[in-house]
């Protein structure tokens, strides 16, 4: 009997975690926060004010605009594939939030080193980088199933994207495992972090190759050829609308999270600050603390919000900063700058490691 | 030469400075509304008014219409008055020009949505 | 097997995409049917006709005053050069010579006027091309613009400043400081798109060596405007034939013509943005330079038959005004050739051969304006259908027409 409760509050335990926090809530929470957060920091770098009404300072404004798009007439074109058009942007979503699952925010399970993941274990770098590809065929295919002239100009221009920034991604991903030495991202997160400061060093070209992929993943400008306004009317998401439409703009803020947060991870420290300050105040007592007792549960997101925003900030301000590519510039500059690039930055981490810093006497 | 990211400058002193945009229905402030603007016709001063027709002939979208003067009208010599279907207007401060004794004036309220056509007509 | 020595190209299957009727790139309906191979354009047909609104054959009905203002709203953008190249017209056919000060003041506003399209162009392209940080800020720099027309003329848009025998609003002295400073502003934004914002990679990469329009096919084309000065053709109306206050422009000495060798729509961008600061300068010079006096001489309602063609350079190109009167206060006939209807001509060259992606700024790159163009569609009311006439055979209808409707029984 006392097993069956404990299974019980075991698994309702679970649920609160995957439903709520650090969950589908928290992370629907993160992406709209940080749909506001690009929105009013693209508005206030082009001299505008931005969202302004719902909320404070508008900050309700994408949470109104997704009931909004919730409650529109939802057609569907006669000649579109019907079942693949309807599922479309569920599986974005689901693939989306499936992706976000991947991410340590919270200590899931405190018997392991470091933050884990809702969803943890060695190997899950490549079924990150396997779903996110998936999510790229999703949108390929939402673009087909439409039938629609625009659609399918979109479609195939996310495939030449897809073609051209996989790589550069897949490699600049690749760098942080390569120096840990694992697959798992909560590992690759915890050696990263009580590494030698130097090999920090290593971390900024793969960390530049990321942003700049991550902004042609997300399908943002200089890389929104896929969905360009003026030139094919927002490509293949042109026939969607009403609630299709409102899920797709969901997945797309919560991998703007995703890509925000891996950067976060992988990069940045993932949910640790305090912990680097060279004190042992900080670096054992408070990093026990909050490894051990529920302080971590609210430390923890709060540094990964804190340091998500500031990626989110850097993506806005890139997409104020430039021009929409053509396709093929994007593709031509894809593969003379950003795969060699990637693979100069690979080869540069290994004589690093290799040769150089074993003499400068890092370890 | 083109370089990429040429305007990052810009944008950090543009982000640091005032936002452009003015809060228009909530405030009117930043407005700078002009001295002359051309806007809500007015039948300003009905005591000078002759019923002459000029401003009826010379609108060039037919919104001034010439009416005979109600009861509780200033009666003109000829016993007309203009009055202004507003939904027609251009705005071109014509009738106001062509009248020779300055009745008619396009005032400077420029807010001027209406909910039916008959609130558009003025008197 | 035996093909494998053998390259073989593939040829995407042929797709038409429609641009327009309704389309995000065009602020106006009409329509681009673009064949493309995969993001290749093989073939482009420009198909206009959706926006004819029958002014020429409304203005006849009207007389000249109530012509200017409808002449204006032809077109929003270029309002004071349909207003006063009219008015020019009703002027030279009643053979009277405007006040000084008068024709500074119309030349004023037309180059305002133009200093203001010039920016919104700059805006329309950085939009076209996905760069809405520089569209804000050149539409947020074109307000100067407007503010400045709108103290001048007491209407942001209409400016409807002329009248025939001159201009209707005086510039109070007290204004023209204020003028100036908003010019001085202006400049200064204008030199920082110049040397900076155009030269932005992204953008330079979208604009440079697009829509090819050399310069003998410009000529042959008949291009106009900013369209034939970026491929090095010079064609400017102000410089080749002078009206108003031009004249005193031209007499100093310090105004030339901007003219682009690059042939493409970077060259268009570089004319336009230098031409603003062109402009700029001419304001100025205006400005310090006015003649005191009266600022309208009386022009009779009826004037005696003539037929005018009145030229002006409008922010687009060249427009023609072409005039007949016949003794009435009613116009007997007015044609309106827009900048805009010279320009199609070459449009279809400069999209053949170009990327999909590209047909968008190639189509902006003109500065199209489809109210100013559309004349020749016929609707039927009855039953609904609506035919695109060619020029031939609505020249055959037209005279049928007047030869059974002769003037005298209207």
């Amino acid at each position: 009997m006392q097993t069956l409760v404990n299974l019980f509050v075991e698994v309702l335990i679970q649920t609160f975690w995957i439903l709520v926090f650090p969950g589908i809530f928290f992370i629907t929470f993160l992406a709209l926060l940080w749909e506001w957060v690009d929105r009013k920091v693209y508005a206030r770098l082009q001299n505008r004010v931005g969202p302004l009404h719902t909320g404070w300072k508008g900050i309700l404004q994408p949470l109104m605009d997704f009931f909004k798009l919730l409650g529109k007439e939802d057609l569907t074109p006669e000649k579109a594939d019907r079942r693949g058009f309807a599922a479309v942007p569920v599986v974005m979503l689901v693939l989306s939030l499936l992706l976000c699952m991947f991410l340590p925010i919270v200590d899931m399970n405190p018997s392991a080193p470091g933050v884990q993941g809702i969803l943890s274990f060695e190997g899950d770098l490549i079924i990150i980088l396997f779903l996110s590809t998936l999510l790229a065929f999703v949108i390929i295919l939402a673009g087909y199933f439409s039938s629609n002239p625009f659609g399918q100009t979109g479609a195939a221009r996310t495939g030449m994207l897809l073609v051209s920034f996989e790589i550069p991604l897949i490699l600049a991903l690749i760098t942080p495992a390569f120096l840990t030495g694992s697959l798992n991202l909560s590992t690759i997160m915890y050696r990263l972090t009580q590494m030698h400061p130097a090999y920090a060093w290593l971390l900024i070209l793969p960390f530049i190759i990321y942003l700049i992929a991550s902004q042609a993943e997300l399908e943002r400008i200089p890389f929104d050829v896929s969905h360009a306004e003026t030139e094919i009317v927002h490509g293949w998401q042109v026939e969607f609308s009403g609630k299709k439409l409102a899920l797709i703009h969901m997945a797309e803020d919560i991998l703007l999270a995703f890509s925000a947060g891996m950067a976060t991870t992988l990069f940045l420290g993932g949910p640790y600050l305090l912990e680097f300050i060279p004190v042992s105040v900080f670096s054992v007592d408070f990093a026990s603390l909050a490894a051990t007792t529920w302080v971590g549960w609210i430390y923890y997101p709060l540094v990964f919000m804190l340091k998500s925003a500031i990626v989110v900030v850097i993506f806005s301000n890139m997409r104020t900063l430039f021009a929409r590519w053509r396709i093929d510039q994007i593709v031509r500059y894809g593969w003379k700058f950003m795969v060699p690039l990637a693979l100069i930055a690979i080869m540069i981490v290994q004589v690093a490691i290799t040769y150089v810093f074993p003499i400068m006497g890092v370890i | 030469m083109p370089r990429l990211g040429k305007m990052q400058k810009e944008l950090l002193k543009s982000a640091q400075s005032k936002a452009a945009t003015v809060i228009y229905p909530f405030t009117k402030e930043g407005l700078n509304i002009p001295k002359g603007l051309r806007g809500r016709w007015t039948y300003a001063e009905p005591e000078k008014c002759t019923g002459c027709k000029i401003c009826e002939r010379v609108c060039p979208s037919g919104a001034i219409e010439m009416i005979e003067c109600r009861p509780e009208d200033f009666k003109t010599k000829t016993g007309f008055r203009p009055i202004c279907h507003f939904d027609r207007c251009v705005l071109c401060n014509q009738c106001a020009e062509s009248c020779p004794r300055n009745v008619i004036r396009l005032d400077a309220e420029f807010e001027m949505a209406f909910l039916s056509r008959d609130d558009m007509v003025i008197y | 097997m035996t093909s494998a020595n053998e390259r073989r190209v593939v040829i995407p299957p042929r797709v038409t995409i429609p641009i327009g009727p309704q389309h995000p790139a065009l602020k106006e309906p009409g329509m681009f049917k673009l064949t493309i191979e995969g993001e290749y354009i093989v073939d482009a047909e420009v198909n206009i006709g959706y926006n004819h609104r029958g002014v020429e054959k409304l203005a006849e009905s009207n007389s000249h005053i109530q012509n200017l203002y409808l002449l204006a709203r032809i077109c929003g953008i270029c309002s004071a050069t349909h207003n006063g190249n009219y008015a020019q017209a009703v002027e030279a056919a009643a053979e009277v010579e405007i006040p000084e000060r008068a024709k500074f003041i119309r030349t004023l506003v037309w180059e305002l006027d133009r200093i203001h399209s010039h920016i919104l162009w700059l805006g329309v392209a950085f939009h076209e091309v996905g760069f809405d940080t520089a569209f804000m800020y050149t539409w947020r720099d074109r307000e100067v613009a407007m503010d400045m027309l709108e103290n001048i003329s007491g209407n942001r848009v209409h400016h409807d400043m002329n009248t025939p025998g001159g201009v209707r609003r005086d510039i109070p002295d007290e204004l023209v400081p204020k003028l100036l400073r908003g010019l001085d502003k202006l400049e200064e934004r204008m030199i920082y798109y110049r040397d900076v914002a155009i030269h932005e990679k992204t953008f330079w990469d979208r604009v440079a060596d697009v829509g090819i329009l050399e310069t003998d096919v410009a000529k042959k084309t008949g291009a106009v405007g900013p369209t034939a000065r970026g491929s090095n053709v010079p064609v400017d109306v102000r410089f080749n034939d002078p009206t108003q206050a031009y004249y005193h422009l031209l007499d100093t000495g310090d105004f030339e013509m901007i003219l682009n060798d690059r042939c493409d729509v970077a060259g268009r961008s570089i004319v336009r943005v230098v031409e603003t600061i062109e402009s700029i300068k001419m304001s100025r010079w205006l400005l310090e330079n006015m003649p005191d006096g009266p600022i309208r001489e009386r022009v009779r309602p009826r004037i005696q038959p003539n037929e005018v063609l009145a030229r002006h350079e409008a922010p687009r190109g060249e427009l023609v005004h072409y005039l007949v009167t016949n003794g009435t206060d009613k116009p007997e006939r007015i044609k309106v050739r827009a900048p805009t209807h010279a320009n199609w001509v070459s449009m279809a060259h400069t999209l053949r051969g170009n990327y999909l992606a590209d047909a968008p700024i190639i189509l902006a790159a003109i500065d199209p304006c489809y109210s100013c163009t559309d004349r020749v569609v016929i609707v039927d009311a009855d039953d609904e259908t609506m035919e695109l006439v060619p020029l031939d055979v609505l020249r055959v209808k037209s005279n049928k027409w007047y030869k059974d409707h002769p003037r005298s029984e209207r």
